[in-house]
C-alpha cells in the first residue's frame, strides 16, 4: 500500500512554510518558503510552490505515496464579517494581505498536485489558525500539560487563543474575538518607530527599547489602546484611539531619522506589551492552572518578554517553540490534520522535545553544488576538515568571523549552529566588525551567546534552558565583563543553550578547552534584509561579499588569507 | 435554560449596542437596534465564553433577532450535550 503523508502548508500571506508528517505523526521535514525563495518573509509565497519543494517532497515522500493537504486557517477571509486587523493597520495593507490570504488558502495543495498528480491528493483541510500554532507548540514541548496561551496578530475570530490538553490532546479552552490585538499594536508601533513590521522588523523595536526609559505619559496612554478582560483584548473607541495616535505621533520617527530618536517610543511599546500580556496570562491561567507555560502565536518571537514572564508570574517551566510565529503553523497543521486522522491517539511528542537538535528538520546542503564549489571556488583556501569542532575552535580563537552551514537547517527564525555566523564574543570589537562589515545592520543592535546548559547557571541571572534562542537574559556582572560583544545596553542577552553532544555544544568544549571561553557569539548567517542562507551558493556569496573570513559547509572549510591589521 | 439563554443574550446585545434591555425585543431585526458587524462579533465572544461551547463566526449574521438566535443556540447546545 502507498505511504500517506499529512502536508501542512502555512497559509497566512506572510512566512508561508511548508512541514511533512508521515502516517505515524513523525516531523521528517519542515521549511519555511523564504528560505527557498530567498525573499524576506516569502509573502504571497505559495508554501508549495513546485519549484521550491520538488526535492524535499522527491526526498521523502515515495514517488506513490498519497496526501492529505492541511492548511492554517479555518476562516476565509473574503467571507469575514469584520476585518480584524481593521483600526490598527492601514486599508491598503488589509487589501493586500486579505487577498494574498485567499489566493494562497484557495490554492493550497495545488503544487503538490501539480508535482504529484491529482489523484495524490486524497483530502484538503483547512484548521483553526491558532490550533495549528497550539498544536506545535505542545508537540516540541519537554514537559507532559502546560497552559498554552498563543497571542497573535490575528487568528480566525481573535488574536488570543487558550488551550490546554485533553487526553493528550490540545484543546482550546477560550478564544477572544475581535480586532482588539497585542500584535497589531506591537506592529503599528514598530512602523511608527520608522521599521516596517510587514519585514519583521518587530526585533529593532525590542532591541532599542533598551536605550532609554519609556515616558510616562506615552505609556499610561498606550495602555489604554487595549483593555483586557476576560483574556480578551478590547480595543479603545474611535475618539480615544484619535487621542493616543496623537500622542504617539510626536514621538515617531521616519526612517531615514537615527534608530535612536525612536527609542523612547521603543521602549514604551515594550512596556505596555509586557503589561497587557501578561494580563493576558493571568487571566488565562485562571481557566487552566498550571505551572507550565507554553508560548505560542506571532508575539511569543518577543524573546525580552519571554525571558522574564515566568518568573514574574510564577511558573516553574516556560516552553517556547522554535517557531512561534506563522511558519511554524506548517507543522502544527500537518500534525493536527495527523489528529483528526487519529481521534483516539494523542498528540505525538517530538523526540527531542526542548533541545535545540529538535528545531534542525530543514534542508541539507546539495552535494553537488558543494562538489562544484570546492573545485571552482578560487581565491579561498579550501580544506576537507576531519575534526571541525576542534578546527572551528580554533578559527574563532584566531579571531575569525566564521560562517557555518552543517546538516539540515533550523525551522524557525534563529539560526542554531547550522546556517550560523560565528565569532569570538569575548573580543568587544567583533561586534562592531560584524554589524558593519558583515551583515551591514545597525550598529545598536546585539548578537546573541551560546553557552552550554551547564553553564547558563554560572553567566545569566534567572537562567532557564532556552534551546532555541528564544529567552533574553541579562547576564551576570563579572560574565557580562567577560563576552562584551554579546551584551546589550541593558545587559542582557538573548541565548541558546546547547547540550556538550550538541554541534555546537562540540564547538564550544574545544573553544573552551583552546581559550577558556564558555560563550560563542552566534547570528545568523545571512545580509541585512536577506533570509537565512538556503543553498551553497547563498553561502559562498556572503563569504565573496562581506567581510566573513573564512566559511565551514559540511566538513569543509573556506578562509580567505589574513588581513594584516 | 431558554430563559437563562435570553435573558444573557438580551443584556450583552444591550450592554454591546448601547440601548436598553427592554429594547431588546424577540422579533427586532439586529440592524434595526443598531447592531454593527463589529458589535455582532463581540457579541459571539461573549456568547462562547458565557456558555462553553463553539460557535461559528456566522451565527450572528445568519440570525438576525433574538427570537432566531435562540433557537440556533438552543440547537447548538443539545447538539454539544447530545
Amino acid at each position: 500500500m502507498a505511504e500517506h503523508y499529512f502536508i501542512g502548508l502555512a497559509t497566512t500571506g506572510h512566512d508561508p512554510a511548508l512541514a511533512i508528517v508521515d502516517a505515524e505523526g513523525k516531523v521528517i521535514f519542515a521549511e519555511a518558503s523564504e528560505r527557498p525563495s530567498q525573499i524576506k518573509n516569502a509573502w504571497g509565497v505559495p508554501p508549495d510552490h513546485p519549484d521550491m519543494i520538488a526535492k524535499a517532497i522527491d526526498r521523502w515522500c515515495e514517488p506513490d505515496a498519497t496526501f492529505t493537504i492541511a492548511t492554517s486557517w479555518a476562516i476565509k477571509k473574503e467571507e469575514a464579517p469584520i476585518a480584524l486587523g481593521g483600526p490598527l493597520l492601514s486599508d491598503a495593507l488589509l487589501d493586500w494581505m486579505g487577498g494574498l490570504h485567499s489566493h494562497l488558502n484557495r490554492t493550497a495543495g495545488d503544487g503538490i498536485a501539480r508535482l504529484r498528480g491529482r489523484r495524490s491528493i486524497r483530502e484538503r483541510i483547512a484548521l483553526e489558525h491558532h490550533l495549528c500554532h497550539a498544536t506545535f507548540a505542545y508537540h516540541t514541548a519537554p514537559f507532559d500539560d502546560g497552559l498554552c496561551v498563543v497571542i497573535d496578530g490575528e487568528g480566525d475570530v481573535g488574536s488570543i487563543s487558550v488551550y490546554g490538553l485533553t487526553k493528550g490532546r490540545p484543546k482550546r479552552i477560550k478564544r477572544s474575538w475581535g480586532p482588539g490585538s497585542l500584535g497589531y499594536m506591537y506592529g503599528w508601533l514598530t512602523d511608527a518607530c520608522g521599521f516596517d513590521w510587514t519585514k519583521g522588523e518587530q526585533w529593532k523595536v525590542m532591541g532599542l527599547a533598551a536605550f532609554a526609559d519609556p515616558p510616562p505619559e506615552l505609556s499610561d496612554a498606550l495602555g489604554e489602546l487595549l483593555t483586557i478582560k476576560d483574556a480578551t483584548p478590547l480595543l479603545a473607541e474611535d475618539e480615544k484611539r484619535g487621542e493616543i495616535a496623537a500622542l504617539v505621533k510626536r514621538y515617531e520617527r521616519r526612517p531615514c531619522d537615527d534608530p535612536m530618536k525612536a527609542a523612547p517610543l521603543a521602549a514604551a511599546a515594550q512596556a505596555v506589551f509586557t503589561r497587557l500580556a501578561d494580563e493576558v496570562i493571568k487571566a488565562a491561567r485562571v481557566k487552566h492552572p498550571s505551572d507550565s507555560l507554553i508560548l505560542a502565536g506571532g508575539c511569543a518571537l518577543n524573546s525580552s518578554y519571554n525571558g522574564r514572564v515566568a518568573d514574574r508570574l510564577g511558573f516553574a517551566n516556560l516552553h517556547v517553540p522554535s517557531a512561534p510565529g506563522d511558519d511554524g503553523n506548517a507543522v502544527g497543521a500537518a500534525l493536527a490534520a495527523w489528529l483528526k486522522a487519529n481521534p483516539d491517539r494523542p498528540l505525538p511528542k517530538h523526540a527531542l522535545a526542548g533541545k535545540s537538535a529538535g528545531a534542525f528538520l530543514g534542508s541539507e546542503p546539495c552535494e553537488t553544488a558543494l562538489k562544484k564549489v570546492v573545485g571552482g571556488a578560487t581565491g579561498f583556501a579550501v580544506r576537507q576538515s576531519g575534526s571541525p569542532a576542534v578546527e572551528a575552535a580554533s578559527l574563532l580563537a584566531q579571531g575569525r568571523i566564521l560562517g557555518v552551514m552543517r546538516g539540515r537547517a533550523e525551522f524557525g527564525p534563529r539560526a542554531l549552529g547550522h546556517r550560523s555566523i560565528l565569532a569570538d564574543p569575548r573580543r568587544a570589537d567583533v561586534k562592531d566588525r560584524i554589524n558593519a562589515k558583515v551583515k551591514g545592520r545597525e550598529a545598536y543592535r546585539p548578537f546573541a551567546p551560546v553557552v552550554l546548559d551547564q553553564d547558563t547557571q554560572e553567566l545569566f541571572q534567572h537562567a532557564r534552558p532556552s534551546p532555541y534562542m528564544s529567552l533574553t537574559l541579562p547576564w551576570r556582572s563579572k560574565a557580562a565583563a567577560e563576552y562584551p560583544a554579546t551584551v546589550h545596553q541593558d545587559q542582557t542577552g538573548r541565548l541558546q543553550t546547547v547540550e556538550p553532544t550538541d554541534w555546537l555544544g562540540q564547538v564550544l568544549t574545544q573553544m573552551n578547552r583552546q581559550t577558556g571561553s564558555k560563550a560563542i557569539l552566534n547570528t545568523s548567517l545571512n545580509v541585512m534584509g536577506r533570509p537565512i542562507v538556503h543553498s551553497v551558493e547563498d553561502a559562498i556569496t556572503v563569504l565573496a561579499t562581506t567581510g566573513m573570513e573564512a566559511l565551514m559547509i559540511d566538513d569543509w572549510i573556506f578562509e580567505k588569507a589574513a588581513t594584516p591589521k | 435554560m431558554s430563559d437563562f439563554i435570553v435573558k444573557f443574550l438580551r443584556q450583552s446585545i444591550a450592554n454591546e449596542v448601547g440601548v436598553a434591555p427592554a429594547d431588546v425585543v424577540e422579533d427586532i431585526d439586529f440592524e434595526t437596534l443598531g447592531m454593527s458587524s463589529l458589535n455582532a462579533v463581540l457579541i459571539s465572544g461573549a456568547i462562547e465564553d458565557e456558555f462553553g461551547v463553539e460557535i461559528e463566526p456566522s451565527l450572528m449574521f445568519e440570525h438576525r433577532t433574538l427570537a432566531t438566535l435562540k433557537v440556533a443556540l438552543d440547537r447548538l447546545f443539545e447538539a454539544a450535550r447530545g
